[in-house]
């Protein structure tokens, strides 16, 4: 609701804003004129986000708003490409013990933080500790234990149990390094004054923010990677309307627009010629947008039930015609484009004469009326395609089989929450990402020890089994990769026939970028990873 | 004597048509009949209660039911066109058609039955009562409505009930004050004082002797406040604090406006019936203020 209130001043300043880039943009065009072998470095990127960051500290703050600039700020031991295979960064080695039991990680010697102390192994711990602390992600690096610093450049995270998800946490959006000398001075980390002034070792130093308008990026010269980052300034427009940030892409006014995921605006974009539009970079995310159910709540707490509007619910429908063919199908607790997503699951293919048997074997006839039972769904306010749509698709295909769905909206994302996690709802839709492990972003949903009221995305289905219990715990810890993908299928299997949740489809997030940029993020993380490799090729014209 | 002589004889002649005429109800409907503008509001305002009343049963489709692809474009079979879930649009307006026009009378009711009680008690009683009164209109009156409606329905529920109810207690301070100025103009005319001589009690004279000659002004405000409530419904909705389960124009119009570059007919239609029933409503005031208004009455 604010964004309609606040959209005539803001956009009178983007407008202004939008001019002076303009000017910057004339300046910087005519500089490659001179020297055109430079023509490919240099030069400012015009980014517009929806996703206003409250900081940008991502070591103790989890999301995409965040994210994105941090990983610009601060740089991580290891970064990834776009097949899940760790790559250097800070480290430029790394080593697991056989026992799996510590890994070892050797820096680079010549990375600096922005205010040119050297990065150490002392950072590295620090980081690491604190991250562990204080992340929302508490299952990421539950597991370690401590970390030595045998000598400046090397780091031995030791681990109480073995912890293959390690290796992925030190992506630049989980674990970004920070300099010990500023974040360490006993101040509380969450509401650390640095956060908004943050000091990293990453590509680019931070240095301006507008609360809410814009944030500014600069190359950072003493990056540790020689000739890199290749651009000079970005520039973070934040709005607070999509519709106006598809107008300024296709003027050429912003040349990146991240993390879109209405499929009319994707459909926009992908006819304006001068803009590229990219699914790939969102495998690390991992998000599904699904159905959940109450599990300890009649009639839901029969299994049958659950799997009867499994059948009724037609997964096809919603994303081929509600989301127009841009979101991939999800049919399991790991989302598409994952190595570990198990094909071999209950697809719940649409079948009404199969939905109301079972709804007759659990003892719900269909009453003189027509119906079976009464149930309320609830869904995430804001996100109207992805969530809404959905409830009230839903409404309608439950009534086939003789279930009466009735709608609870929510007035904002704090009253939607408060009633999910206090486990007042029957159904609600929800939109959860994996963060590229398990035992980073799965294991929350269905891990019984994690039935915790009141708070948002933990197990709020109140699911519990044993076996997925034991599955899960054993998946964590398990080093060899075969033996670990045969864990996580077995999971699959279980919780798709226990029907805890009804996945739907992976949020078809995509980034658009203006055509004439060279060094695309497509790898897993995408735009929440360093965009030191992004060049013109082009530049804009102006 | 002589002034109240002269004050006496005109406010009785214009502010009493129950006493005036042998029919003062067919005169002004004679009056009412004579104004074009009102006559085509009526016309169109009946036809839409009768579109709205027999329509979805004529028409048959659940305006809640998938009736085909997401947004069909007007056709044959879906005349409309369907909305972003596949939903039939005509069905939407004829079934939406009595959860708007419903709410836009219920909340037009409330507001005036809540402002003429303060207003008339208010210019009826003067001193402390008025005084206290007052501020009370004025504290509701100064918080902006559309906000204030928004804060209600947040509190206590997107439902079409809570919607109503929220739109009739934002919107009465203005019926409050336009009765307190015609009790305050009417309470010490010679009638009133000749009712009280006479005997009337305090609750006799409001709702007996100055009410009825204080309704003409609040009648049109009346017919007024129903198109407002109706506008009110719509931005409610289109705000996103509609109610998700009961179909009204409102609640199309602001679920489909993200679509509006995709699939104008979704935004369209309910728009259009939303715009001709306001207007309709707004015609049939002028023409009741035409028929009621005696320096109208008297020029006819």
């Amino acid at each position: 609701m604010s964004s309609i209130w606040s959209r005539r001043p803001r956009s009178l300043k983007a407008s202004l804003l939008a001019c002076a880039l303009g000017l910057a943009l004339v300046a910087t065009a005519i500089a490659p004129s001179v020297k055109p072998a430079l023509a490919a470095d240099g030069g400012t990127l015009v980014i517009a986000s929806t996703q206003v960051p409250r900081h940008f500290n991502g070591a103790v703050q989890s999301g995409l708003a965040t994210a994105m600039p941090s990983t610009q700020i601060f740089a991580s031991p290891l970064r990834y490409d776009d097949n899940w295979n760790p790559q250097p960064y800070l480290a430029k080695s790394w080593a697991v013990a056989p026992d799996g039991l510590s890994v070892t990680l050797k820096l680079v010697d010549n990375a600096l933080f922005h205010d040119g102390k050297p990065v150490t192994s002392e950072d590295v711990a620090f980081s690491i500790m604190t991250i562990k602390a204080n992340h929302p992600f508490q299952s990421m690096l539950a597991a370690v234990d401590k970390v030595n610093t045998p000598d400046p450049l090397t780091a031995i995270i030791r681990l109480k149990h073995p912890h293959p998800a390690l290796l992925l946490a030190m992506s630049p959006a989980l674990m970004p390094i920070l300099p010990k000398h500023v974040y360490g001075d006993g101040q509380d980390i969450k509401a650390h004054p640095a956060n908004l002034k943050p000091v990293g070792s990453g590509p680019y130093r931070l240095t301006e923010y507008k609360q809410g308008e814009y944030y500014t990026l600069e190359k950072f010269d003493k990056f540790f990677i020689t000739g890199k980052p290749k651009l000079d300034k970005i520039v973070v427009k934040l709005v607070s309307d999509s519709n106006a940030a598809v107008v300024s892409l296709e003027r050429g006014d912003v040349n990146v627009l991240p993390f879109v995921s209405n499929t009319r605006d994707i459909e926009r974009i992908e006819k304006m010629p001068n803009v590229t539009i990219t699914d790939k970079g969102f495998a690390g995310v991992g998000p599904i947008n699904w159905l959940a159910f109450n599990t300890k709540k009649k009639p839901l707490d029969d299994v049958r039930v659950r799997q009867a509007i499994a059948f009724a619910a037609n997964r096809e429908f919603i994303t081929g015609k509600l989301m127009g063919g841009k979101a991939k199908t999800a049919t399991s607790p790991i989302a598409p484009g994952s190595l570990l997503l198990e094909p071999g699951v209950e697809m719940y293919k649409l079948d009404l004469a199969k939905s109301a048997k079972l709804l007759d074997d659990a003892g719900y006839p269909k009453a003189a009326d027509g119906t079976r039972m009464s149930l309320t769904i609830d869904y995430i306010p804001g996100d109207e395609e992805q969530q809404r749509n959905v409830a009230e698709y839903l409404r309608s295909q439950l009534k086939r089989v003789g279930i009466n769905l009735e709608v609870r909206a929510a007035p904002d994302f704090p009253t939607w929450a408060q009633r999910v996690s206090n486990w007042d709802f029957d159904l609600t839709m929800d939109n959860v990402f994996n963060w590229g492990d398990p035992v980073i972003g799965v294991n929350r949903t269905y891990l019984s020890s994690n039935i915790r009221k009141g708070i948002i995305w933990s197990n709020t289905q109140q699911y519990s089994n044993p076996k997925v219990d034991e599955l899960l715990a054993a998946g964590a810890q398990e080093t060899s990769p075969e033996k670990r993908k045969a864990l996580y299928s077995e999971f699959q299997k279980i919780v798709v026939n226990d029907v805890p949740i009804y996945f739907i489809n992976g949020a078809p997030y995509r980034n658009a970028f203006s055509k004439g940029l060279g060094g695309l993020p497509t790898s897993i993380w995408g735009m929440m990873s360093p965009l030191d490799e992004l060049y013109w090729e082009v530049p804009p014209k102006t | 004597m002589t002034t109240i002589e002269s004050t006496a004889i005109k406010p009785d002649k214009t502010a009493l048509p129950v006493s005036a005429a042998a029919s003062p109800t067919m005169a002004a409907l004679r009056q009412f009949a004579r104004s074009p503008a009102g006559v085509v509001g009526a016309v169109v305002l009946l036809f839409l209660m009768l579109a709205t009343l027999f329509g979805p049963s004529i028409y048959g489709v659940d305006p809640l039911d998938i009736a085909g692809a997401p947004f069909t474009p007007p056709d044959a079979d879906t005349w409309l066109g369907t909305d972003y879930l596949g939903r039939d649009i005509l069905a939407g307006l004829l079934q939406g058609g009595r959860a708007t026009l419903t709410v836009g009378g219920v909340a037009a009711i409330i507001t005036i039955v809540i402002g003429v009680t303060i207003g008339s008690l208010a210019g009826f009683f003067g001193g402390p009562i008025d005084t206290a009164l007052t501020k009370i209109t004025e504290f509701f009156q100064i918080l902006p409505p559309l906000l204030f409606a928004m804060v209600l329905v947040t509190l206590f529920g997107q439902t079409l009930t809570t919607v109503t109810i929220a739109i009739g207690v934002v919107s009465w301070p203005s019926a409050a004050r336009l009765t307190r100025a015609e009790f305050l103009r009417l309470r010490n005319l010679d009638f009133v004082k000749a009712s009280r001589a006479a005997g009337a009690g305090n609750g006799h004279l409001i709702l007996l002797v100055v009410l009825p000659n204080a309704l003409p002004p609040i009648i049109v405000s009346a017919t007024l406040a129903i198109g407002v409530a109706i506008l009110f419904e719509g931005g409610l909705s289109f705000l996103g604090l509609g109610d998700p389960n009961t179909m009204s124009w409102g609640l199309m119009l602001g679920q489909n406006r993200n679509y509006v570059l995709n699939a104008w007919w979704t935004v369209a239609f309910p728009g259009a019936a939303i715009f001709i029933a306001v207007l309709a409503i707004s015609l049939i005031g002028d023409g009741v203020n035409d028929a009621i208004n005696p320096r109208l009455r008297k020029r006819g």
